[in-house]
């Protein structure tokens, strides 16, 4: 008999061969799946959800914890600045009726606030403020020291708006707390509790210590994608309400991977760029109130974290929402502020003024180098730290088998207070990204 | 009838994949007979292939999600899995197993009637009786309709031994269907 035939014959008899069913067969089955899958089901989505949620509830605790106290001692520190503007601008008042010249400040300033420079020891030069004499606890500062740690690129070119009351206030900042203390890279990494959430994963599983449940980790970590992406985002900072509107930016490279079927997480580094502001009303020395636009910008790294969930799934279309924390270690903070006279509003009557000066400033910080608190507004610079909360809400579209281009809808926000201006950071702007998925 | 069969089949295979043990229960028992056919074809006895079968429905009931349905039917799919743990099981056997594989002796071939009578039963106990390798390269070959270049890539074999183990197969199996000819006709006589 040719082979063809005898296949052929055989191909026949037992291609469409089928046994009778033996129910003690499913038993054996059953005992190989795994057992606590039907209790747990509904809840297996829900656990890395919830793990992040409190990650993101302790980072904003500890944020509070760690850095309200310093902000409540700086608010209060600016008080007592407004506070000491008001009093000479008391005092001056009735002379800047005689004298409403340009640079009448600077003089006015020298006589109201007599300052003594004398050499310590060490040659550090020293200042005292010879207006505080009786206070016990005035301390002369050792600017020089302090610039020195402050590191080459601070740059103090301050107007004569803080010139008349910085020597009490560094007194008075003294004595309220160490506004030099710069939190070291071991605190401000034991606020970065993204580590905390994978050690995290990790017991949990050392925990199931069983056959069985080891089988699941292996065929787990197995199924788990690894994807590249690139995020882009910019945000329009809301923190300044006063009509004036900044720009943020924000670029980074992220890893993904995907541990459920619709579930990833990510987590990346790049850089963010932070511009906002506010415009404010302050007085003046002479007494008026004088319009002050305050503007600042960070530049940080960013080291984004983000749980992303996908809800729907059409086609190649897919809707997602991702949450997340990014941690800004600041590098470099600007302040400045601007204040002019040509648009005056007296507090009390008086007469005309000529506009004749602008008057503005800055401050600079650089994060390379070691940073010191030089007065309480400087002092708000020395934390390096800063997070920033987010919530992603877009669509996703497969160009190709693995490769994703995202869009979403992200709001932004600071749990603590950032800078000079003391506020909270709001942000709403649009995310883009695309990621690659690497495996089936 | 397909939209509504292929719509059975989703339903089912979205409670397989929620874990829904009483859905698990209806696919297994849906393909049961089928899958057990292939794997005894593959095993050596009743117990290997219920084995080889519990392990590739395991493997289903974990990859479910994967399957899509564009790509070919469920009952398609399912039997590629039983086929590929059917291999990975030869593989653990061959490297635990040292066997000895015989050359068979040509003694004729029989008739083609002789083999249509016998019943897929006695046939299906015959292809246990050969050897894994041979076996294996039958059941490639003859059932799945692989070439040998695509056999020696799969079981890590050459294509010349593939070859070889494929006509020792069947001339083991024909004189097996002899073997067992001659029996019935002492036992009838």
């Amino acid at each position: 008999m040719p082979d063809q035939d005898f296949d052929r014959i055989m191909r026949e008899k037992l291609g469409g061969y089928k046994a009778a069913y033996d129910p003690q067969d499913w038993v054996a089955m059953e005992s190989m799946l795994p057992q606590k899958n039907d209790k747990r089901s509904p809840f297996a989505w829900w656990w890395p959800a919830a793990l992040v949620v409190s990650v993101l509830l302790i980072d904003v605790w500890l944020g509070v914890l760690l850095f309200d106290t310093k902000q409540d001692q700086m608010t209060l520190a600016n008080s007592n600045q407004e506070q000491i503007l008001d009093k000479h601008s008391t005092k001056t008042f009735p002379e800047s009726k005689l004298l409403p010249q340009a640079g009448h400040v600077s003089a006015l300033k020298e006589e109201t606030l007599p300052r003594k420079t004398q050499s310590s020891p060490d040659g550090a030069e020293l200042v005292k403020d010879e207006s505080n004499n009786n206070n016990k606890h005035s301390k002369p500062l050792k600017i020089s020291s302090i610039n020195k740690r402050a590191g080459k690129k601070v740059i103090l070119n301050e107007p004569s708006l803080s010139e008349s009351s910085n020597s009490t206030l560094k007194e008075k900042n003294n004595e309220a707390t160490d506004y030099t203390h710069v939190p070291s890279l071991d605190e401000m990494y034991s606020a970065n509790l993204p580590y905390i959430l994978l050690d995290s994963i990790s017991s949990t599983y050392d925990i199931d210590n069983t056959k069985k449940v080891n089988a699941n980790v292996r065929l787990k970590a197995k199924k788990a994608l690894f994807g590249l992406g690139v995020n882009v985002g910019s945000y329009l900072w809301l923190t300044d309400i006063s009509g004036n509107r900044h720009l943020g930016y924000q670029a980074s490279l992220t890893g993904n991977v995907l541990i459920k079927r619709r579930i990833a997480i990510g987590v990346g580094i790049g850089w963010a760029t932070i511009n906002y502001g506010s415009n404010d009303v302050k007085p003046n020395f002479e007494g008026y109130a004088v319009p002050v636009s305050y503007t600042s910008q960070i530049q940080a790294i960013d080291v984004p974290f983000s749980l992303q969930v996908n809800c729907l799934n059409k086609g190649r279309w897919s809707l997602f929402a991702s949450m997340g924390l990014h941690s800004l270690i600041k590098v470099k903070e600007s302040y400045s502020y601007q204040f002019a006279t040509d648009t005056v509003t007296p507090i009390e009557p008086v007469p005309p003024i000529t506009p004749t000066f602008n008057n503005s400033g800055n401050i600079e910080a650089d994060y390379n180098n070691a940073l010191s608190g030089y007065d309480g507004r400087k002092a708000l610079f020395a934390r390096r730290y800063l997070p920033i909360v987010h919530l992603n809400v877009g669509c996703s579209f497969e160009l190709a088998p693995g490769l994703l281009i995202e869009a979403a809808p992200s709001f932004q926000m600071s749990p603590t207070h950032v800078g000079i201006q003391n506020k909270r950071l709001w942000a709403a702007g649009l995310e883009t990204g695309i990621k690659y998925y690497f495996g089936k | 009838m397909k939209i509504i069969y292929h719509t059975m089949d989703a339903e089912l295979i979205e409670a397989c994949i929620k874990e829904d043990r009483a859905a698990q229960n209806r696919l297994y028992e849906r393909f049961y007979g089928r899958m057990l056919g292939v794997c005894l074809r593959y095993a050596n006895s009743k117990d290997e292939a219920r084995e080889i079968l519990n392990e590739g429905f395991l493997k289903v009931f974990r990859t479910i999600q994967h399957f899509k349905n564009e790509k070919g039917s469920l009952e398609a799919w399912i039997y590629r899995v039983m086929v590929n743990t059917s291999i990975d099981h030869y593989r653990k056997e061959i490297r635990y197993k040292e066997v000895l594989e015989e050359a068979p002796e040509m003694f004729g071939t029989p008739p083609a009637d002789v083999i249509s009578k016998m019943s897929a039963d006695e046939l299906l106990q015959l292809v246990q009786q050969l050897t894994p390798a041979y076996r294996t390269v039958f059941n490639l070959y003859v059932m799945e309709g692989m070439n040998h270049r695509e056999i020696g890539e799969k079981l890590g074999i050459s294509e010349g031994t593939s070859k070889s183990n494929l006509a020792k197969a069947r001339i083991k199996l024909q004189q097996m269907v002899l073997a067992n000819n001659i029996v019935k006709q002492q036992s009838y006589a």
